[in-house]
């Protein structure tokens, strides 16, 4: 038996494991793979034109008509560099991980959205009686004030702003939802990219102004959106 | 116009309560029509106001105020954060005030963090806010601050001719934990018992609540820096787990655009010996990552990717300015914004 002979014999005795491997995992990637029956490479990488495009078939990092709607809610006084709004719009499952994505931003966002909903609703409520604090009344319901700042609302602001086609991200499967989570990070992405852009007191002019009035009012949506079963 | 479900929620308000608040705040000003309305509409029972001249006699609440510099905050609104709402008592309780200041506390611990270290995964980022603000860590700093409890019912208060008068001052909660005898503990778990962290934990939020009432937003954001961020220190480095480094390394290479990482053996000694040690270092490029020593070539390389993971993550900016650190007109945009933990 020669060498090549030998040679050969181990390259086909690999690519028939290969192959079975292959045919084992069925739809799972796996990690060995033959290519031409001659090499053996680690690793299938997907073609990036396939992934790199959200659900409405907008290519990343899109263009000015993708941030146009987020610009007409900033406005000119809370302007975003296109940076920072693109990573506002971009969820953690686009692309798998490897554009910057909201997932910090949204968590930032979300808990001044809850203490900014809170403090309007202590100041706005009851104000002068006897059980007020200083002005305040911190007895409105928990619930209630949680609601503001819930997926169902933001998830709508988000809607009603025009966003949805703007935000990168990936569906778990076709058809399975999912949009309520990702459209409500990206809202709360955006407060917390204001935040950091502009700082908390700019940030909280413009929870008041365009989250708490006009046409994105997150009062005005809960009303709609939720019932009081009591 | 709304497509969404219409979801339903429990609320514990009566009709005959909302009837009641809305005619007492036909009186008071309204801030925002939509805020006010709303507010309105989910306001909750509450107890009788605790009158300043009553609490002004309570020792226990002297010495608090002295303790923690708070003689600008009223007596009687430093005892309703000392009432839960399983204390029983008639007065108006806590609950309310711990919901708002748990929110505060949340916000300015998040900020802290995410300012100081901008690259913390997200997991390690949460849990360094829970060892904060969890009711553990604020029962911890509730008992430094020599809170003490009453926990007994109602009944026995009434039973003992205790008024609830005479509580105002100490943290009045109903214990869930109880010892029934000696080596038998009943643990009760509903809404008229309460752990004692977590009774601790509403009365520290309800300070929050109160402080910011009466300083603002500012006040209590030095008061949460002050007495709850600053006086604890946290190990970042502990927290930090990475299950597989060398593989997350190479995918952080890959997306900040840097070179492949390559493991280098940089010294070794007594390669054929029981106890060798070898020091690697992973590089991109001419630029070295990270060093780590072990007893296996592999264990080396583990820890040197470990090491150089551990600096990127942990990176602190020199000298950061929170956005709610400083006024509008002085702020100046984060330098830096990181784009996510590396997936994998």
């Amino acid at each position: 038996m020669t060498l090549q002979f030998v040679r050969q014999a181990v390259r086909a005795g690999r690519a028939t494991l290969a192959r079975q491997q292959l045919a084992m995992t069925g739809s799972r990637r796996t990690l060995v793979v033959v290519r031409n029956g001659q090499t053996v490479v680690r690793g299938l990488k997907k073609d990036e034109a396939l992934y790199m495009k959200n659900p409405h078939g907008i290519e990343y990092p899109g263009n000015a008509e993708t941030f146009a709607p987020l610009q007409e809610l900033l406005g000119s006084e809370y302007a975003l560099p296109e940076e920072l709004m693109l990573q506002a719009l971009t969820h953690k499952s686009f692309a798998h991980g490897k554009k910057p994505y909201n997932e910090r931003l949204a968590i930032l966002g979300k808990q001044l959205l809850r203490m900014e909903t809170g403090r309007a609703t202590a100041q706005s409520a009851a104000q002068g009686t006897q059980e007020s604090i200083n002005g305040h009344n911190f007895d409105v319901n928990e619930r209630a004030i949680e609601l503001l700042s819930s997926s169902p609302t933001l998830s709508q602001v988000c809607r009603l702003a025009k966003l949805e086609k703007s935000i990168f991200w990936r569906p778990a499967d076709a058809g399975k939802g999912g949009e309520t989570t990702i459209y409500s990070t990206s809202m709360s992405a955006v407060v917390g990219a204001v935040l950091l852009q502009h700082g908390a007191e700019r940030a909280i002019e413009f929870i008041r102004s365009r989250l708490m009035a006009g046409p994105y009012s997150v009062f005005d949506i809960s009303n709609q959106l939720f019932v009081d079963t009591a | 116009m709304f497509t969404g479900p219409r979801l339903a929620f429990l609320s514990r308000q009566s009709v005959s309560k909302l009837g009641m608040r809305r005619s007492l705040s036909a009186t008071g000003p309204a801030a925002s029509g939509a805020a006010a309305e709303y507010a309105q509409k989910h306001t909750k029972s509450k107890g009788d106001p605790i009158s300043e001249d009553l609490a002004a006699t309570s020792s226990a609440l002297q010495t608090l105020a002295a303790r923690l510099h708070l003689k600008d905050i009223p007596y009687s609104t430093l005892a309703r954060t000392l009432i839960t709402d399983t204390s029983g008592s008639r007065f108006a309780n806590n609950s309310g005030l711990a919901g708002f200041g748990k929110s505060l506390l949340a916000f300015y611990t998040y900020e802290h963090f995410m300012i100081n270290y901008p690259r913390l995964p997200q997991r390690v980022l949460r849990h360094a806010v829970d060892v904060y603000t969890a009711p553990r860590a604020l029962a911890e700093v509730a008992k430094l601050w020599g809170v003490q409890s009453e926990t007994r019912t109602p009944f026995a208060r009434y039973l003992a001719n205790v008024k609830d008068e005479s509580v105002l001052g100490r943290l009045a909660y109903i214990d869930a934990v109880e010892a029934v005898e000696p080596g038998v503990t009943k643990i009760t778990d509903s809404k008229t018992t309460m752990h004692a962290d977590v009774a601790m934990a509403t009365f520290i939020r309800a300070l929050v609540a109160a402080v910011y009432a009466h300083r603002g937003l500012d006040g209590a954001r030095d008061f949460i820096h002050q007495y709850l961020i600053k006086p604890r220190k946290l190990d970042l480095q502990s927290i930090i787990s990475i299950s597989r480094p060398t593989r997350e390394l190479a995918v952080l290479c890959s997306r900040e655009g840097l070179e492949a990482p390559v493991s280098r053996l940089m010294a070794e000694s007594g390669r054929y010996s029981n106890t060798p040690v070898f020091v690697v270092g992973v590089f991109s490029g001419q630029s070295k990552l990270g060093e780590g020593q072990g007893s296996s070539l592999k264990e080396a390389r583990t820890r040197a990717a470990v090491n150089a993971l551990q600096a990127w993550y942990l990176y602190s900016p020199i000298d950061p300015t929170a956005p709610s650190a400083a006024p509008a007109a002085e702020y100046k945009p984060q330098p830096y914004v990181d784009g996510g933990e590396i997936v994998i």
